[in-house]
């Protein structure tokens, strides 16, 4: 579904007041986004829907102290989707590391992933547990997610530039690791920033 | 995705293989994405049913909400209103239920607070003291509203008797002492000849009442009654005569203290004869059974303090006279 700001702004305004129809919208609307981010830094399916529905509970109850200032509604519910999986990773004593989620224990190949190569899959997911933590997180929420550079700097509490650095580095690591060759146009920070949002 | 990677990168193949690992290993399937939501909405509807029925009990209706759907397709705008259409009636009816219980909610407590509000039961004391919130400052109107409230004791005393509920009458009785003391003691304060005449002449008649009931106590209910109801009677009369004595005197019956006021002279004066009557009814009461023969000794003393305390004569003769009947 695709909402213009205006709209979400509304949405977000009638969830505050408790209306759980406009609270479903933004759920139909976020809810991809955020089961991708998650589901990228855990290690089985279940965890990521169970985290997902508590990412989405704890909305739920935050809404009505939630002020806009600045923050958008989908920043704000980034930042709350990635406590909740660092809470998680910490109580686990789970790393996150992608290299163990390789195989996503649990995940059971589906018809699709015959007629895609089920090995190259593993393969990304592999490349991405090269990645150190921050670099793996800025990959989640720019490309998973779908977050601009700017909301993913925002939700992981740092510098754009520094964001753009980590996308950076974490691409390069990737295509190393999948063995693909360089562009020559070269990855661009400066043109990452101007990508869209692709989940929106 | 590949919009993302291609514009920034170039690198075609890395997005597809990024896309396709976000698509495949990273989303959720149909039945996950319907089992989140519906847990997710749960809850959502859970909080606004409860909000609801908080707000409900204050019955606002909330402004019909702007459509949110501008931006929505028109089939998205028809299922946004017949959402609507289910969410009004769901609100409607829980309003009818919240509504329904709280009226349920506000009878059972009603009857349980008159239960314990009856006397001897333990709001007793709590109906007692709020009574008293009501009463008015004017000292005339109040006489008349603590005579009310005389009276509505004495019926509680009545009933309690007739039932053999000797902790009611007792716990009446005792209150009924207490509107007295009170009532006395402020009409006495406030020099208020119109509070002082009504206190008088009406405490005065409650005394016949509480000697009928008196009467009718014996044989059914506890001898404790029967005592207790002795000393109101004596302390009601004790009553009577401090308000008479505290009355000014009427300029007309006596010279010697025309000009003087009252308070001094009269005061003195009443104490003597205030005792005495107070004695004679409680020998009364003790030989309650035989009403005949105390009529003919009762007047003799009465008089006599009658005579005394002339200035009084208007309020004093008013017991008396209710008596004689009574009593022949």
């Amino acid at each position: 579904m695709t909402l213009d700001e205006t709209a979400l702004e509304r949405l977000v305004e009638d969830a505050r007041a408790g209306d759980a129809w406009a609270f479903g919208l933004l759920f139909d609307h976020f809810h991809l986004p955020v089961y991708r981010y998650i589901a990228s830094r855990v290690h089985r399916p279940s965890d990521a829907e169970d985290l997902t529905q508590l990412v989405f509970v704890k909305a739920l109850e935050a809404l009505p102290r939630y002020e806009s200032r600045g923050i958008p509604f989908g920043g704000w519910l980034f930042r709350l989707a990635r406590n909740t999986v660092i809470d998680h990773v910490r109580t686990r004593h789970d790393h996150a590391d992608l290299d163990a989620a390789a195989g996503h224990a649990g995940h059971e190949a589906g018809p699709d992933e015959v007629t895609v190569a089920r090995q190259e899959l593993d393969d990304v997911a592999a490349a991405m547990g090269s990645l150190t933590d921050e670099q793996r997180d800025a990959i989640a929420l720019r490309f998973f997610a779908g977050l601009s550079a700017r909301e993913a700097a925002m939700v992981m509490g740092k510098q754009e530039g520094t964001v753009r650095g980590l996308q950076f580095r974490a691409i390069a690591a990737l295509r190393r690791e999948l063995g693909i060759d360089e562009p020559n146009a070269g990855i661009d920070g400066d043109q990452a920033a101007t990508g869209r949002r692709r989940a929106r | 995705m590949d919009d993302m990677l291609g514009t920034m990168t170039g690198d075609v193949l890395l997005g597809r293989r990024l896309e396709a690992y976000a698509e495949r290993r990273l989303s959720p399937d149909l039945a996950t994405s319907a089992r989140l939501r519906a847990r997710v909405l749960a809850v959502a509807h859970r909080r606004a049913a409860l909000s609801r029925a908080d707000a409900g009990l204050t019955i606002l209706s909330r402004p019909e909400r702007t459509a949110v759907a501008a931006p929505f397709s028109s089939q998205a705008q028809a299922q946004a209103r017949a959402r609507r259409g289910v969410r009004s009636r769901r609100r409607r009816w829980s309003r009818v239920a919240a509504v329904v219980f709280a009226a349920s909610l506000g009878a059972s407590l009603a009857v349980a607070g008159v239960a314990a509000a009856r006397p001897g039961g333990p709001l007793y004391e709590a109906r007692l003291w709020a009574e008293t919130l009501t009463l008015p400052t004017d000292p005339s109107a109040r006489a008349v509203a603590e005579l009310d409230r005389l009276k509505a004791r004495l019926l509680e005393i009545g009933e309690a008797s007739r039932a053999g509920d000797s902790a009611g009458a007792m716990a009446a009785l005792q209150a009924y002492e207490a509107i007295v003391d009170e009532a006395s003691r402020s009409a006495i304060l406030a020099g208020d000849d119109v509070a002082a005449v009504a206190l008088q002449t009406g405490v005065g008649h409650n005394i016949e009442v509480l000697r009928a009931l008196l009467g009718k106590v014996p044989t059914q209910a506890d001898p404790a009654i029967s005592r207790a109801l002795d000393a109101t009677i004596a302390r009601t009369t004790d009553a009577v005569e401090r308000i008479g004595a505290s009355r000014p005197p009427s300029a007309p019956s006596h010279d010697d203290g025309s000009a003087q006021p009252a308070g001094g002279p009269v005061t003195d004066a009443t104490r003597t004869p205030t005792a005495k009557p107070t004695a004679v009814p409680a020998e009364d009461a003790t030989a309650k059974p035989k009403p005949t023969p105390k009529a003919t000794p009762e007047p003799t003393p009465r008089a006599t303090p009658t005579h005394t305390v002339e200035p009084k004569a208007p309020a004093t003769p008013k017991p008396e006279h209710g008596r004689g009947p009574q009593g022949g």
